[in-house]
């Protein structure tokens, strides 16, 4: 309501009005457990599906904004730890993703999703460790949408050619993705599941404050 | 009493986001009340119940009864406060005013043909002036449902004025009926509409009914004290009635008057809870929060 529909002829300077929303009826915290986390001292590359260390041994830390402490350790790529990820990329793509039929592609993006739905409360509660936003946030949004994502373009990928038709649909080819650091998993899914999904392969680069 | 309002314009209540306001009132149901906290929200809902009994069969020793269960809520477990009103019809007022004497407890009385309202201005004074002269200090009034409806905001501002004015001294509780009134743009409309034309308490069931008082209703009419608030600086009370039948969704109610209007609303002189059933839940949870078990209603009075 506008201020002015109620101001009647004794009315107080509004600007002085406060409300006391502290005192009384104090909640008592209810905090998310972190003691099922179990997160390694330091994370490597993935490229070509395994662990490798960056070529030029490069670490940062990464910390949680509510305890200042560091989490883990991540690798630093360099334009040489980049270049491999791009061929390896090209190879899987040439030579396995892009041929693979659209039916087949499908089953392992269902896959990613179920396994995100699996290990959801983990994946929420380290998103809130890492990024320092409410757990409500990460638990009820980030989290279970990253996953709908994947689901919905797991469902996509083999009717790309009844959505349009009469248009022939074909991949393109490696992706390179960056990715923001408000919502770090959700925005890597949003890139991540409908390239994979139509038979690209991808390099992804996570923000550096949170990965 | 002084006001220079003299109607209502209906285009100045805000609409209201059905949606958001539900998904609002589900977020204060999941707030951690424990320990000591939970027992001074028990208590503090114990001592904003207004205590009713509003049946066609009440007779004098159901309101001394009623009268003697605010007084002694539960005398086998000191430590209960008692309740903030007996709430009775007006002619039980003379009996509940000396049943309570000596204590603190103030007597309020539904009046203006409750709770269907449909009577002449006329009846509705005098039916407010008796009340008023047999002892009570608050007034719970209906509203005309029918002639707010119809779009008559200004016959319904006029009536609850005059009513106010028969009041004297007694505060004002202006009961909307919102479960006759539809949609939760209604309600945020009565309320203002209610404070403008002088309510003290904006109430909002007669418990006659169905549905009575909800979270999202009891939520658009705290919004409607703080945007007055805001906007003047008076404070206005408000009493959700009927339908809180237990004490987990009584300290709902906290967490939203505590949310939605602070701590200065967090007391018997501002907000209340028209209840009779709540009063032995409250009682049971206490002495269970106390003792670690739950006992038999059998020990508890039944009214």
């Amino acid at each position: 309501m506008s201020k002015k529909s109620h101001k009647s002829s004794k009315s107080a300077d509004a600007s002085e009005l406060s409300l006391d929303f502290i005192s009384k009826l104090a909640y008592a915290p209810a905090p998310e457990s972190t003691g099922h986390i179990r997160l390694q001292k330091q994370y490597e590359l993935f490229i070509n599906g395994e662990w490798v260390k960056p070529v030029k041994g490069g670490y940062f830390e990464t910390f949680s904004p509510s305890t200042e402490q560091s989490l883990a350790r991540v690798a630093e790529a360099t334009q040489e730890d980049v270049d491999k990820a791009v061929k390896a990329a090209r190879n899987a793509y040439e030579n396995v993703w892009s041929k693979m039929p659209a039916k087949e592609r499908g089953k392992y993006i269902y896959r990613i999703a179920r396994l995100i739905q699996e290990r959801a409360r983990e994946f929420a509660v380290i998103e809130t460790m890492d990024g320092g936003k409410s757990i409500r946030e990460s638990r009820d949004i980030d989290v279970p949408l990253a996953a709908n994502h994947f689901f919905y373009y797991a469902g996509w990928a083999d009717k790309l050619e009844y959505a349009f038709p009469g248009r022939e649909v074909k991949s393109i080819g490696v992706a390179g993705q960056i990715i923001p650091w408000n919502f770090p998993l959700l925005m890597a899914a949003w890139k991540i599941a409908p390239a994979l999904a139509t038979g690209n392969t991808v390099v992804l680069k996570p923000a550096e404050l949170l990965r | 009493m002084g006001t220079t309002i003299k109607s209502y314009n209906p285009a100045l209540s805000p609409t209201i986001d059905q949606v958001g306001v539900e998904e609002r009132c589900a977020r204060f149901q999941t707030r951690s009340i424990k320990d000591e906290t939970k027992i001074a929200g028990l208590k503090l809902a114990m001592s904003m119940i207004d205590l009713t009994t509003l049946e066609g069969k009440d007779s004098v020793g159901k309101v001394q009864q009623m009268c003697y269960k605010a007084m002694h809520p539960h005398d086998a477990f000191p430590g209960i406060p008692q309740v903030a009103a007996v709430c009775v019809y007006p002619t039980m007022v003379k009996v509940a005013r000396k049943a309570l004497a000596g204590s603190k407890i103030h007597v309020a009385s539904v009046a203006t043909a409750f709770p269907s309202g449909l009577a002449p201005l006329k009846v509705k004074l005098d039916d407010t002036r008796f009340a008023v002269e047999e002892g009570a200090d608050e007034i719970d009034m209906v509203i005309s449902r029918g002639k707010f409806l119809s779009g008559e905001f200004n016959f319904v501002f006029d009536e609850i004025a005059a009513i106010k004015e028969a009041c004297g001294k007694a505060h004002l509780k202006v009961i909307l009926e919102t479960g006759e009134l539809s949609t939760l743009d209604n309600v945020r409309k009565a309320s203002d509409l209610a404070i403008l034309a002088g309510a003290d308490f904006i109430k909002t069931s007669t418990g006659k009914i169905q549905p009575a008082a909800t979270m999202p209703v009891t939520l658009v009419m705290l919004e409607a004290i703080r945007d007055y608030y805001y906007a003047t600086g008076k404070m206005i009370g408000m009493k959700p009635a009927g339908g809180i039948a237990n004490s987990k969704l009584a300290l709902h109610y906290l967490v939203m008057v505590k949310e939605t209007l602070g701590a200065d609303w967090l007391h018997p002189d501002w907000f209340r809870f028209g209840a009779s059933k709540l009063t032995n839940d409250i009682i049971m949870q206490l002495v269970k929060q106390e003792t670690g078990v739950y006992q038999s209603l059998n020990y508890f009075s039944n009214d």
